[in-house]
């Protein structure tokens, strides 16, 4: 069985993991960072 | 819709000891005729390939082309700099390598994609995490290309997005990502392989105790930090029917998952604890496993065949006193397939996308790839070669 998520970036994903580390953001706001970068990807795809 | 690794592959990890894997390269790793000439055992598809290229090599061209790569000692390497000037002494086509600090490259990638000023070959992770360089807009589909024929079948899924081929890497396919670990050490401190994660902390426990720094984490390369994460996706899709599917056809988010949410906030429990040392931020992942044969570090997350990856970087590194197992956050006990394998892709829109093609064509002929593979100790992707060894599903990782 394989299956995948689109649009993962480690760096960007590691960066806000890191502002939470710095207290920064909570993990659910890291979570939410990353939806929101997705978005935009799916925005680009769809033009 | 694109379907990736990351996949569910149950169980504990091996250090997968390869000792048959570099038969045909010899003794001398520089040497490219060397290579060539002791492999014997090569696909005739591969060979006869190679021999129509070499001698129907084209007159020498006044052109360089532009590549661009992250920075980091696996995304250009000493090999791959010696092959870049092999290719210009045969073709005359020059390679301007533009390497970006890896922290910022994908996001300078996809700025210079859209603004229609990228590199003509880029430098890219593979499938589900190439989708993020929108490839169907930006890539060149080479599926036509002749020399995509004798490629292995992990290096053709490696390298293909949407049902097409866009670009290759010489290691061919993605290895699962685990913990690796200091056996002696966990023996000495009568520590258990963690199966949760109150085991993993306890264990982490004993071991600062013990004057040990409990996780070598490279955090000066954030991206470590995201595969981390990545690696929670089949745990939270087994939690969470459904959402691999939901978060491709974006109807579901990741704040809706409480694995991932676990995960971040775990991961700040280690760090809070002090469990990834006093180094952590000036910690770069290329130094990780000499810092973990040193003594210092106790355990390091790296790739399930990281002694294949490593062991040209880390020649003296005792694999044989070292295991993985799965990431233990929020209780996971699947490892998961990272899609890592660095791919070579052309710009779509590029002005030299014959030279580009050129360069792609030469890093895929047998002789040279063969040099690459026996200096890189990485698996081979050509068919037929004694390094030709499945990786791929359930017979890549074993129990411990």
């Amino acid at each position: 069985m394989e299956v995948g998520i689109s649009f993962w970036d480690s760096t960007s994903i590691g960066n806000y993991i890191q502002e939470n580390l710095a207290g920064k953001k909570t993990a659910k706001q890291v979570l939410e960072a990353i939806d929101k970068d997705r978005q935009k990807l799916f925005d680009a795809q769809s033009k | 819709m694109k379907k990736s690794k990351m996949g569910v592959l149950n169980a504990g990890i091996p250090l997968l000891l390869t000792a048959g894997l570099l038969a045909g390269c010899g003794g001398n790793n520089n040497n490219g005729n060397n290579a060539q000439s002791a492999s014997p055992s090569a696909s005739s598809s591969a060979s006869a390939s190679a021999t129509a290229k070499a001698s129907d090599a084209p007159a020498k061209q006044d052109v360089t082309i532009t590549m661009t790569a992250a920075s980091g000692d696996t995304w250009i390497r000493d090999i791959d700099k010696e092959i870049i000037q092999d290719f210009t002494a045969e073709t005359g086509i020059k390679i301007d390598l533009q390497i970006v600090p890896a922290d910022q490259y994908a996001s300078v990638l996809k700025t210079k994609l859209a603004s229609g000023e990228s590199a003509d070959i880029s430098l890219i992770w593979p499938e589900a995490n190439a989708a993020q360089f929108l490839p169907d807009n930006n890539f060149l589909d080479l599926s036509g290309e002749p020399w995509v024929s004798t490629l292995t079948d992990a290096a053709k899924k490696n390298g293909s997005y949407n049902g097409k081929f866009i670009g290759w890497g010489p290691a061919g396919e993605d290895g699962g990502w685990g913990v690796l670990y200091n056996k002696e050490l966990f023996d000495k401190l009568s520590i258990g392989v963690p199966k949760t994660f109150d085991e993993f902390l306890a264990a982490c426990e004993k071991i600062q105790a013990s004057g040990v720094i409990p996780i070598f984490e490279p955090l000066k390369d954030s991206w470590h930090s995201g595969i981390w994460m990545s690696l929670m996706g089949p745990q939270a899709n087994a939690q969470q029917a459904g959402l691999y599917e939901g978060l491709n056809s974006n109807k579901a988010t990741f704040a809706s998952s409480k694995v991932f949410e676990t995960f971040v906030d775990q991961y700040k429990t280690l760090y809070d604890k002090g469990y990834f040392g006093k180094e952590a931020f000036s910690n770069t992942y290329d130094k990780g496993m000499a810092a973990l044969q040193s003594g210092k570090y106790a355990m390091f997350m790296v790739p399930a065949n990281q002694d294949v990856q490593a062991k040209a970087s880390n020649p003296d590194f005792d694999f044989t006193k070292f295991a993985e197992f799965p990431s233990p956050f929020a209780d996971n006990k699947k490892l998961a397939v990272y899609d890592g394998t660095i791919i070579r892709v052309i710009n779509k829109n590029s002005k030299k996308i014959d030279a580009a093609k050129a360069y792609l064509s030469y890093i895929s002929r047998e002789d040279v790839l063969k040099k690459v593979l026996c200096r890189s100790r990485a698996q081979s992707v050509l068919q037929g070669d004694p390094g030709d060894h499945d990786r791929s599903g359930e017979n890549a990782p074993r129990q411990l």
